[in-house]
């Protein structure tokens, strides 16, 4: 989408961003696993040539998603916390 | 009692006897306590066991790459064919990995300077000296190099030629809480709370050195703006100064320059906790039992070491340094290499990811190198990677010419760990340029044919199919176009 503003359904996530682009990531018997997202704060900032990247990107991904499933439990693994997170704007501060 | 009780109720004693205690003062209780603050704990706060990892502690590569910067910092510091006895200093060395794993890298890669150096290791914890001194014990290459001095002691010594690394330590030093408030600058105090716990009081600044760090850099906090100041990071910048004869001051850690770190993105100010690999947005809770952390603000710190001697001074960030000084080669071997099996490659891949990830470390965190007595222009370990994708990969060299190692030094210990170092055929003078490897033929010759940034992207991605290790090139290079494209960030929005 070159200009998110020209449409009202558009959902921002922050109100800097003029463009996005998406591409889905399907699974088999083309279930949708999840998607690629990346917004810009330029209008127009993806051509034709991020598309075809990323399409081949999430053709990856989902390849990997769908390998993934199905592998082990349902509990989420063990990720170990790298700091220097940002604090999110709508946190109080305490 | 636990000894998080104790410290609450060491802290409400000291609340009572001299009323309210400063942020800061309460930061350096929960974190440096002796016995009970979080790093004099027995059990360390980095590590998968801890409460947060480091860069060091993700993989062993992060050690050996920092001490191929240093290899080619001291290459600065030495006239050629002359060796100085040259000193590394470590800031806060967490378990003792990075100094063990420099240390590894450089008597592998570097023997020459491997023996004329010394490192001394900088730690005001006892329980973590302890963890350095047994992880350090049974390493041949640590065996007569390593030391433990306290920075006072440093600072009264005679200066040193070398380097001094801060990697993970301004950001857990004690910093001052304040918030702007009616027009005026206000501090964040710590008193006693209902029931037991501690609270948040808000009154004049405790220093006028608060009131002055905003006027230098001419910035005003918006009105409800809450921010960390940190003055034992100007104070330590100023001290490297003195404990430095001539050399090399490297700052990794995350943080912003000033503009960035006070505006309004940041409204909510940066200090966080961790505890158990996640997140506390409470300070105060449970003090003694989490860890503490603030953003660093480079502005400050690099104009105070200015100011205190450091005669230049240059920025990058972990990514771009790590590319440099040959992390995609350490992966591309990886690749090819017979080591630990399918699955052990798939995590060391993983990890070294992680190190220069453009979304995650590899951003997130920024070097500062201060230099006194000595040039940063022109340094490999300061240049970007993704200015020329050719430039990229162009040669392995790392080493001043009479650093490099010569022929396999019969001393050198086998590591036995690391698939992706370079092998003995990767030493000597005759040192492979990375652009004779298929590798980075085919990564030229995939980038010469495309017509466009984008397209060289889509050529990249597409390489992924054939399985070569161009595919660790190909995220970094996607998104870093991405970012240049202006791109904020990915949003996972898996289902």
């Amino acid at each position: 989408m070159d200009d998110v503003t020209a449409d009202p359904r558009y959902l921002a996530c922050t109100l800097e961003t003029r463009s996005e682009i998406v591409v889905p990531l399907k699974g088999e018997g083309g279930r949708i696993l999840g998607e690629i997202d990346i917004d810009s704060d330029r209008a127009a900032a993806f051509d034709q040539g991020d598309r075809e990247a990323l399409e081949v990107a999430a053709g990856i991904l989902s390849e990997a998603l769908g390998s993934f499933s199905g592998s082990g439990g349902t509990s989420e693994p063990f990720r170990p916390a790298a700091r220097g997170a940002e604090r999110r704007g709508e946190e109080k501060a305490p | 009692m636990t000894p998080g009780e104790e410290l609450l109720s060491l802290l409400h004693r000291r609340i009572q006897e001299r009323g309210r205690i400063t942020f800061a003062g309460f930061m350096q209780a929960a974190l440096y306590e002796p016995r009970l603050g979080r790093y004099c704990r027995p059990h360390p706060p980095m590590g998968p066991d801890g409460d947060y990892i480091t860069s060091p502690e993700v993989d062993e590569a992060f050690g050996r790459i920092l001490g191929r910067a240093v290899a080619e910092l001291f290459g600065r510091l030495t006239p050629p064919g002359q060796g100085l006895p040259l000193s590394i200093i470590e800031m806060g060395p967490g378990r003792g990995t990075l100094c063990r794993d420099l240390l590894r890298g450089l008597s592998e890669e570097a023997p020459a300077i491997h023996r004329s150096v010394r490192y001394t290791l900088v730690e005001s914890s006892e329980p973590l000296a302890q963890h350095q001194r047994s992880l350090l014990a049974d390493e041949p290459s640590s065996e007569g190099r390593v030391e433990w001095k306290s920075w006072e002691e440093l600072r009264g010594g005679a200066p040193i030629s070398g380097c001094i690394i801060a990697n993970e330590f301004l950001d857990a030093l004690p910093v001052h809480l304040v918030e702007w408030r009616g027009g005026a600058l206000r501090e964040i105090y710590v008193k006693a709370g209902e029931e037991g716990a501690l609270a948040e009081e808000a009154g004049d600044p405790s220093t006028p050195e608060l009131g002055e760090y905003f006027r230098r850099l001419g910035i005003t906090l918006d009105e409800g703006q809450r921010a960390e100041v940190n003055l034992q990071a100007l104070a330590w910048a100023r001290q490297a100064a003195g404990v430095l004869g001539r050399g090399y001051a490297v700052v990794i850690d995350y943080g912003h320059d000033a503009e960035e770190l006070y505006s309004e993105r940041h409204h909510a100010g940066t200090l966080l906790g961790y505890r158990n690999h996640r997140l506390v947005t409470d300070p105060l809770a449970t003090p003694g039992e989490q860890d503490l952390t603030s953003h660093v603000d480079f502005t400050s710190v690099a104009a105070e070491a200015a100011r205190a001697g450091f005669g230049a001074s240059g920025r990058t960030t972990q990514r771009n340094l790590l590319v440099c000084m040959g992390l995609p080669a350490m992966i591309a071997r990886l690749a090819q290499s017979e080591g630990p099996g399918e699955g052990g490659r798939i995590a060391k891949r993983f990890a070294l990811h992680t190190l220069m990830s453009p979304a995650g470390m590899g951003a997130t965190f920024k070097v500062l190198m201060l230099a006194k007595g000595a040039e940063v222009a022109g340094l490999r370990c300061l240049r970007d990677p993704f200015r020329g994708p050719v430039e990229a990969v162009e040669s392995d060299v790392y080493y001043p010419p009479d650093a490099r190692p010569g022929p396999a030094s019969p001393e050198a210990p086998d590591s036995g760990i690391s698939p992706t170092g370079p092998g003995p055929e990767h030493r000597g003078q005759d040192v492979p340029d990375d652009s004779a490897s298929p590798s980075a033929q085919s990564l030229r010759s995939l980038m010469k044919g495309a017509g466009s940034p984008a397209e060289a992207i889509a050529r990249m991605v597409k390489a992924i199919h054939r399985s070569s290790p161009l595919h660790d090139w190909t995220g970094v290079y996607l998104l870093e176009h991405l970012r240049r494209r202006g791109a904020r960030g990915i949003h996972d929005h898996r289902g």
